[in-house]
């Protein structure tokens, strides 16, 4: 039996070969098991067009610095499946008891999943798989922090979420602009930026 | 072949995968069946736009022969 595909490549534009790196300062959190329903692109498309909430639940936002967040995917080839190892990294300041008492929080939280805005002006999402099983997947929290050395040190924890999804990461809403996006990420969020951010 | 026979997605989301984790359901133009689409009407309206009612368009026709068969007499 032929389980093998190939009937398409990918040709670089001119939009791929000048995309710029890096990731805005902003990345939103989710739990997959609050999820209550996502659609996703068709056959081919590595695309989700929407995600639902349960009553009450929804996304966090974190936000960092300018230019001190990442996100990336390294394949693994396993035995039936090759995982798309997913990682989000980012910095998290925090300066009072109730920052890092959330912080605590999402380390002990199994089942995330993140969406990252590029500085290219796309949103993507990690640790989201493209199954009607997509709760069984997601990331987890690890990283590091410590409080510097010397005054000019570094005070900020690593945090890093990282999983084994089926798919690479999936470009959230590509059809619509990226204002169109950011308002409807905003309206899905429980705890959302403050104003002046 | 679509299992419907009350209901289909959207032209413009014909290719649209509905996932609903807590029933490990996955709703596809090809798989919707009538039961599925009353369930996301009911329960997930946030999703329903993706879908609409076929009898809609059947309606139209059999109201113009109506009118045709009043001209008639």
């Amino acid at each position: 039996m032929a389980c093998a595909d190939l009937s398409k490549g990918v040709q670089a534009s001119c939009t791929s070969i000048k995309k710029i790196g890096g990731l805005d300062k902003r990345i939103y959190i989710g739990l997959l098991d609050d999820l209550a329903s996502a659609t996703f692109g068709g056959v081919g498309l590595n695309s989700v067009t929407a995600l639902t909430f349960k009553s009450g639940k929804g996304l966090v936002q974190y936000i960092g610095r300018k230019d001190k967040n990442n996100a990336g995917v390294e394949i693994e080839r396993g035995e039936n499946v090759t995982l798309r190892n997913q990682s989000v990294n980012l910095l998290v300041y925090y300066s009072d008891a109730t920052e890092l008492g959330t912080l605590d929080a999402l380390i002990d939280t199994e089942g995330l999943f993140a969406i990252v805005e590029t500085n290219a002006g796309s949103l993507e999402v990690y640790g989201l798989a493209k199954s009607a099983s997509f709760n069984n997947f997601g990331l987890v929290a690890s990283g590091s922090g410590n409080s510097g050395t010397v005054m000019q040190d570094s005070t900020a924890f690593n945090l890093a979420l990282t999983g084994g999804v089926p798919n690479m990461q999936l470009y959230y809403n590509p059809t619509a602009d990226l204002p169109t996006n950011i308002a409807a990420l905003d309206a899905l969020s429980i705890d959302p930026a403050p104003a002046e951010v | 072949m679509a299992k419907s026979k009350n209901y289909r997605f959207k032209n413009e989301f014909k290719d649209a995968i509905i996932v609903l984790p807590q029933l490990k359901k996955e709703v596809t133009a090809k798989t919707l069946t009538d039961e599925d689409a009353e369930l996301i009407i009911k329960k997930f309206p946030q999703v329903a736009h993706n879908i609409e009612k076929i009898e809609d368009e059947q309606e139209e026709p059999k109201a113009k022969r109506e009118t045709k068969k009043g001209d008639e007499k």
